[in-house]
Formats: C-alpha cells, structure tokens, sequence
C-alpha cells in the first residue's frame, strides 16, 4: 500500500487534476447569452405526482395501482420505500426465479463444474445462462416491486454496456454476462459507483468484451482504456488525447482472466518500465492500474458526466445544466454513493416540474415491460417479447456499441419501431405473444362494462390515469381491441 | 464559427414537425404527381402504369461499415515491401492461384484485391466500381462512435449540427409534391446520416388495424401544429454533446408533454404514408442471387424499392463487425475473409439485380476509420486514421484508383495511413453529379468549403431528366 500512496499523492491532492495537465483542453462553443430554464406550469396534482414517480422510476403502474398509491403512501412513500430496495420484500419472486432458472444460484455461476457437476452437462449449462439472461432480466422489470431498482440497473446495463456475443460462440461472454448481471450492476446498482466501475474492469465479460484479455506488452489494444475514459469515466475528449489512450492501455496490460474465469494479473503480458498518462509518471506493475482506475471513478469530470447520464436518464432528454452541476455537486460529496445522487435528482423541483412531466417517449423496453405491467400479464417465458425488443432494435445484453442502448426519444423516433409497438400491443391483448399471459380476470374487469364509452373511460383511468386523447376515446369494438390499440396509440408512449 | 454556419443552426432549429406536411400521399402519388415536376397526372386506373413509366430517379445508395475496416487486408499494396514487414502474420501474398492472398488489379504490379473479394475484380476491371484510398475525416478522433457520428453527419470535429447528411440533401431539396419514400433505412432503425427533419422510413414493418392508427397518428390531432422557435425534433442530445452542453452556455430546450405527443403523432403518421409506398415494391422481385449474410438481405431489399419507381433517392445499409482488434486472419481468410467476401457478393449480386439501372444508381461504401499499419499481438489491427472508400454505379469514371497514396512510409503518427480525401469531398460530389444540385449552396456540409482541385472527378454528371 506505500506504494499506492506514494504514485498518486499528487494526483489524488487536486480534483482539477487532469484539467491542469491536459494536452486536449475542452473545446468551447460559447454563441449565445444562457436561457435558464423555467419551471413553468402549474404544480402537479397529488395524483400526476404518483404517475410521474411511478413512470420515471418505475415502468408504469399495475392497473388502478395510481389511486391506491395516492390514497395510501403517496408519491413521497413510494419514493422513499423505492430508495431502499433491500427492505422491500420480493421473496416472492426471487424464489420463482430460482425454481425456474437453476442457474440463478449466482454465487458460483463462473464454475460451471460447480453448478453443473455431471458428465457433459457443461455446455448446456452455459447455453441456459446465455438463452435465459434476458428472460430474468425482463421478468425482474415486469414483476419486481423493487421497481427503481430495475430502473437503475437497466441504466447501468446499458453505461457499463457488455453484449452476450450473439455470433460467436467462443465468447466467455455468450455465459459469464450472466455472473456479470449479478455481480456487477445488480450489486452495486444502490453502492458506489467506484466499486461498480471495479467490479466491471475485474471481469472476464468486460475483459473480453473490450479486449482487454488479448492487451499485452508490446501489442497493447486501446479498446478498453478508450472506453474506460470516454464511456465509462469522463466522457467523450474530456481533457484526455490519444496518447493518453494509448498509455492507459499499456497500464492495464496484464489484467485478464484466467482458466477459472477469475481476474488474474499476468505479469509477463504486462508492458514494463513507467508510462505517461494525463501528464503523470505511472510506474509499472499492477497496483497502478488499480489506481489510475480509483483516480478516473473519483474524477470532477466523472461526476458531471455519470451525473449528466443520470438527469438524462430520469429528468429529461436535453438536462440542463443547472441541475446537472448540482448532482455531481452530490456525487462528488458523497464519493459516488449512488442512492444520494438519485435522491438529489428525485428531490430536485426539476424532476416533479410540470415541463418535465410525460417529457420523455419511452424506449422499446420500457415500452414492453409497461404494457405488460399494466395488463397484469402473467409471465411464463419472456423469450418472445425479448425477440420483439430485437425486432425494435433493443434485445437485452445484445447492445452492439460499448455505448450501451441510448435511452433519448431522439434514437427510438423511428417509423419501424412505432409500428412493431402496434404489432406487440394488439398480439399481446390476443394472448398471441406466447409466455405472456393476459389474465382472463383483467379483461372482465373491462368487458363487463356494457356502456361503451363508460369502459373506455375506465380503460382510459386504470391504464393511463385518465390521459388520453381525444381520438383514443372513439376506438371502437371489444374491450380486447380497444385496450391492444391503446396501448399502441400516442398516449401510452409517453412517460 | 463562420456566420453560415451559425444561420445553418438558426435556422435548421426551426421546424419541428417532422412528417407533418410536404410530401404526396401514397394515393396521390400513384395517380401519377411528377416529383420531378412535369404535373402528368394521370387518372387512378392506369397509375401504376404511369409509375412504370416515369423515369426513375437517381438513387445514392451508402452501405456504411462499421467498426473502422481494414484497407490494406482489403486492397493490398503488395508491392511495397514495407507491407509484409508491418505484417508479418496477417500480409496477403499476391498470385493467381486460388490461394492467393490477393489478386493484382488494373494491371498493377503493386495493388491486388483480397482474393475473397475476387468476384468484385470484374467490376473494377470493366470501371463499374472504383476504390478511393487513404479517405477519412478531418477529425483525428478514434472513438468508433465520435468517428461515425462525425461521418454520417458530414461535419468531422463539429457537434452542433445534429442532423445527418443525407437527410439534409433530402430537406434541402424538400417540395410540396415529394414522393412518399425519398428516403429510406434498410434497418430498422434510421442511421444518423438519414436522421433530421425530412421524414425517412426505416425497415418494413406491417401491422394491422393501419387505418386506425393512421387516425390516432393524425397530424391533425397535434397539440401545436406550428413549428415552436428553439424547438427541433434532432436535438443535440447524444454523448458528446455533453462536453458542449456544460462547455457552452446554451443548449436545447427540454421538450415539454405537448411538444413531446406531437413528435410522436409526427413519427407515426410519416411510418403510415411510408409502408404505404413502400408496399410498392412487394411487388417486384430480385433478379439476381443474393448470398446470405446481413448486407446481402438489405441491398435485395433496396433493389426492390428502386424497380418499384417510388421515388426513392438516398438509402442507407449497415454491416458491422469490422473492428479487427483479434483474429483478423490473413491468407487463411479468418473474420477479415469471410466479411469481405460478402460484402463484394452483396455488391455484385445488387449490380446484376439492377442490371440497366445501375446507370442511375451509385453506392458509396465507407467506414469511420482506418486501422493500425502495423498488426497487432492477437493477430489483428488497432484503430487507425484514413481508410478507403469504393464508389459503384454506371456513372463512374473507371478503371483507375482514387486518392493519393505515397507508399508505405507516409504515416500519421508512424502508425497509421494518412487521411488525404476528405470524406465530404466525396460526398459532394455524388450529390452535385447524380442530383445537380449545389451542396454549398444548400449549405449540406456546413463549415466545408472545398477547392475545385479537392474533387476526385471519380463519377460523370447524370443526364438531366426530360
């Protein structure tokens, strides 16, 4: 540990620390006087609040689950209850998983000798982690009640982004995505956000993922140091340049994964003598990786880009850079701890503002999961809607890009993914999506109804809490129909 | 920044509603509307005739390869010597034989093709196809990413203009009597470069019940229908744009519910005109034979579009994958082999398919960077600078290479091939030579302003239709 103390003294003295050295300054594009934003509009009702809660940090509410939240808790008890997902009891659940899913005993998942003992069993073992990770994940958002938590772990998903390697099956990655659902964003998803970013450099989904595993010396890849600083740390060209890349790649060779599929460093694949990085003398060895990996979590530049992320992610697709500042204020303070950060965002009167309500379209998955949420569906197999979520562009743990899915309306605008929505509402209303199961009990609750516009007004408030438009208001014919129409319309895409 | 510049982001920050007015329904356009103005209208019994025979109008077609592709595992320069000693496991060896590593071109004694590219050589050969060299972007960054957003928007270094290159040319040049599908995505998504104002269908999808939908996505159902100032529907909100959202002091305004519905009215209703046009061409067929493989399905899909004369003018394909860090493979063909294989398959499968309308048609293909010279420990290449581009289509001026190449010892960096063509003169000139239209003065590629001597001169002007 001297040794530690002593490579990063300086570094660690200064949160300007990179600013100060940089080679590539922050370019600025200063044009006009700055336009604060307005927290115009009227206030928020008591029941828009629990909508707007349950919408944004959640993926929508059960059928006439928005009147018993006002009425019992309000938003500010489901809130507070969501910010501690431990003490919420989804025994329930979990336990089905883990009837269903063998595997989801995840604590040895990595030794598949363990898990799978017999002769041969191997490699069927790691085909079930590969083909039923996407059906946890998607049974998680549908029926956990720790809905903020899924919330959070699909953004984190999507910021520490690995993909199950959907061609080639000599990827680690096809099976160990699964360990590394577990172990690193479900696991640290309510913790520091510096022991998440550990967690993912130390494993071998990651490794691959990003190359790191083939990084040696001489013949480093700058694959994950490039992302390491652009993706996961500081953002894109924050004060860092190419030869930065190029010598944090070099720090980092050596850390791989060995036979086991645990972390290993292997000294001989590591690049000797000291390098250059952000203007620092980096001595070589293992440690300073570790190091210059706390140096980048604890970075003024990570705080305000994760930060922007998150205001993104949970306030509005263009943040503003007012609350932003605010949050990394937080994270800064807090030295990462995430809960306090997504409390800062909550409790901020941007995130409850009237210009920020319904703002947001949502994303192919939150699309799905609503609709299935809001129709009581039952959940046998997930695999179907996960290969619609294909078909939209966003199949869970086959993110192309390291940049994970984008989740601004800006990406999910499109004309082709508008239509495979109205595809899925209506096969789903049919029982034609097979695994998801709409209860014959949920549609009584409407058929029974004979009074034709007193159903869609019911429809229209047990789905949606009553906003709709005035179009959705004429759709005509059985219960069936209206509701798979609805849920294909304008309204239900807004959150 | 140039004052062009800055009315460019004025102004194109206007218009809000995508797909709320400015272009002909699918039924109007059938009756026969002249998008190239002749006003022949003709009665609804003998439109689809009349659709046969209206000229059919230039079509640009990008297949963009993602990943930064290899230029020098694709075209060899098996005659500098310097090739083999930067790759001493991954250097393709020329010869005749079939397992060769490349195959000499044009008569050089220093380019060859990758052999399994082989069924592409003919094309060279007879002038169809021409290869650009060592093109690329302006901007050094070797983000994947930065480098393919720069690309697809056609402005390299700038992230203010959000919107992509195609879809201005197609804004640009946007009238009231525009045929439905101008534009088109062969994936289901729309690529940045045919993202913007200017509505633009991606992939096929069919739904039931359209009528319905078309009326809960009526433009007409929109909260506001005037365009709000300050308000567009690309905004910059992608990754890099956070270091301008805290660098500079003003940036998009949030979209409230309203604006939010009405985008989403806008969408579906452009999707609804769209499928409709694009049904068109369910009735025509492919007439050649495409290879399986996941370019080959969407230039098929693309060929389809344009023999049903639906007005299409700029389409994109995507094919990834081409991010060589590892087991590029040399002679041995490896992921290198088998992707270029089938990219020059697609490519001759889509000339043939289109045969006599090729003449119309050009395909850009290019890729966001280049790799490193040297391999790498894992048999692969790391990012690098410039690549190549290759330009197909009957107006080319063929039979030669594009670009300045100096050999070998002309590096950036020591490390990587140097970017002497930049990316948007390429993508001027097809625009001002197959739609005679001035990219410059539509201000296409804000911030550019080339020297005549900047153009390869690579394509012939299309003839003007009569």
């Amino acid at each position: 540990m001297a040794s530690r103390a002593c490579i990063f003294r300086s570094v660690l003295a200064g949160v300007a620390g990179i600013a100060a050295v940089a080679t590539v300054a922050p370019r600025m594009l200063a044009i006009d006087p700055p336009k604060p934003q307005t927290l115009a509009g009227p206030e928020l009702s008591a029941k828009e609040k629990v909508v707007h809660v349950m919408n944004r940090l959640g993926y929508g509410p059960r059928p006439g689950e928005v009147d018993r939240v006002a009425a019992e808790e309000g938003w500010e008890g489901w809130v507070k209850k969501q910010l501690n997902p431990d003490k919420i009891d989804d025994s329930e659940l979990e336990k089905l998983i883990h009837d269903r899913y063998k595997w989801a005993d995840q604590a040895n998942i990595l030794d598949v000798r363990k898990f799978a003992p017999e002769e041969g069993k191997g490699d069927q073992a790691r085909k079930n982690l590969k083909d039923e990770l996407p059906k946890v994940v998607l049974l998680r958002a549908v029926d956990s009640k720790r809905q903020f938590k899924e919330m959070m772990c699909d953004f984190w998903r999507n910021h520490f982004c690995v993909d199950s390697s959907e061609f080639d099956r000599n990827k680690t990655r096809r099976w160990t995505a699964a360990h590394y659902e577990d172990q690193v964003i479900r696991k640290y998803a309510f913790g520091k956000f510096k022991d998440m970013l550990s967690a993912s450099a130390h494993h071998p989904a990651m490794l691959e993922y990003l190359d790191n595993q083939y990084s040696k010396a001489g013949n480093w890849n700058e694959n994950y140091a490039r992302e390491l600083m652009e993706l996961h740390t500081l953002g894109a060209d924050r004060g860092y340049g190419n030869d930065d890349v190029k010598e944090l790649s070099k720090i980092l060779t050596g850390w791989r994964y060995n036979g086991e599929f645990k972390f290993e460093f292997y000294g001989d694949w590591h690049e000797p003598g000291v390098k250059k990085w952000l203007g620092y003398k980096i001595p070589q060895g293992y440690e300073a990786g570790e190091q210059a990996i706390t140096y980048l979590a604890t970075h003024r530049y990570t705080a305000e880009f994760i930060s922007m992320k998150l205001v993104r992610y949970l306030v509005n697709d263009n943040p503003q850079p007012a609350l932003i500042k605010k949050v990394a204020a937080v994270f800064k303070e807090s030295d990462g701890d995430l809960p306090k950060v997504y409390a800062a965002i909550i409790n901020s009167p941007e995130f409850m503002s009237r210009e920020n309500y319904r703002s947001k379209f949502k994303t192919p998955f939150q699309f799905c999961v609503s609709a299935l949420r809001v129709t009581n569906a039952k959940m046998d197999d997930a695999g179907e809607t996960d290969k619609y979520l294909k078909k939209m562009g966003e199949p869970i743990y086959l993110c192309p890009d390291p940049t994970g899915y984008f989740d601004q309306a800006e990406r999910w605008m499109d004309a082709g993914v508008l239509t495979t929505r109205w595809d899925y509402a209506q096969r789903l209303l049919r029982n034609g999506v097979p695994g998801a199961k709409v209860p014959s009990s949920f549609m009584e609750r409407y058929s029974s109804i004979e009074n034709h516009d007193k159903m869609v007004d019911k429809i229209s408030e047990d789905l949606l809490a009553g906003e709709i438009g005035d179009r959705e208001k004429k759709i005509d014919g059985k219960a069936e129909r209206v509701i798979g129409i609805l849920l294909g319309g304008p309204s239900f895409q807004q959150r | 920044m140039s004052n062009s510049r800055r009315d460019f982001i004025k102004s194109s920050g206007l218009v809000v509603m995508a797909g709320a007015a400015g272009f002909l329904t699918t039924d109007q356009f059938a009756a026969g509307y002249d998008f190239f103005g002749k006003g022949d209208k003709a009665d609804g019994k003998d439109a689809d005739k009349k659709r046969a025979d209206r000229p059919q109008p230039p079509t640009l077609v990008t297949i963009f390869l993602r990943g930064g592709a290899d230029m020098l595992n694709t075209f060899v320069p098996f005659g500098d010597d310097r090739y083999f000693s930067y790759r001493p496991k991954l250097g393709l060896k020329p010869g005749k034989s079939a397992d060769a590593g490349c195959i000499p071109i044009l008569n050089s004694k220093y380019w060859g093709i990758n052999s399994h590219m082989a069924a592409l050589a003919p094309l060279i050969e007879k002038g169809q196809c021409v290869p650009i060299f060592n093109a690329g972007s302006t901007d050094g960054t070797r983000s994947h990413f930065s480098a393919q957003d720069y690309m697809e928007r056609g402005v390299p270094g700038d992230t203010l203009v959000t919107t992509g290159w195609l879809n201005r040319y197609l804004e640009a040049t946007r009238k009231a009597t525009d045929a439905p599908l101008r534009g088109l995505s062969a994936l289901n998504l729309v690529p940045r470069a045919l993202r913007g104002n200017y509505p633009v269908l991606a992939g096929n999808n069919k739904t039931s019940e359209m009528d319905l939908f078309e009326n809960l996505y009526n433009t007409q159902n929109m909260v506001n229908m005037t365009a709000r100032e300050g308000v567009q529907m690309e905004k910059g909100s992608r990754l890099e744009d956070f270091k301008a959202g805290i660098a500079r002091t003003t940036v998009p305004r949030p979209l409230n519910s309203d604006q939010t519905r009405d985008i989403i009215t806008a969408s579906g209703s452009a999707a609804i005109e769209r499928i409709r046009a694009l049904q068109q061409a369910d009735s025509t067929q492919n007439e050649a034979s495409y290879p399986n493989g996941p370019l080959a399905g969407q230039l098929s899909a693309i060929a389809r579009v344009i023999k049903a004369n639906v007005g299409l003018e700029v389409a994109q394909a995507d094919y990834g994958g081409w991010d060589h860090h590892s087991d590029e493979g040399g002679a041995t063909g490896g992921r290198m082999g088998a992707m270029t294989h089938h990219l020059a398959e697609a490519l001759v499968a889509f000339h043939q398919d289109l045969g006599a309308r090729m003449d119309k048609v050009t395909v850009l293909v290019m890729t966001e960077f280049g790799r490193t010279v040297h391999e790498n420990g894992a048999q692969g290449t790391d990012h690098g600078r410039g690549s190549y581009m290759l330009a197909m289509g009957g107006a080319m001026n063929g039979g030669k290479f594009y670009g300045t190449w100096k050999g070998l010892e002309d590096l950036d960096g020591g490390r990587f091939q140097p970017v002497h063509t930049d990316f948007r003169a390429v993508f001027a000139e097809s625009l001002m030579k197959m739609f005679r239209v001035d990219p410059f003065q539509l201000n296409i590629f804000p911030g550019y302003k080339p020297a005549a001597t900047d153009y390869l001169n690579y394509m012939k002007q299309l003839k003007a239709e009569v």
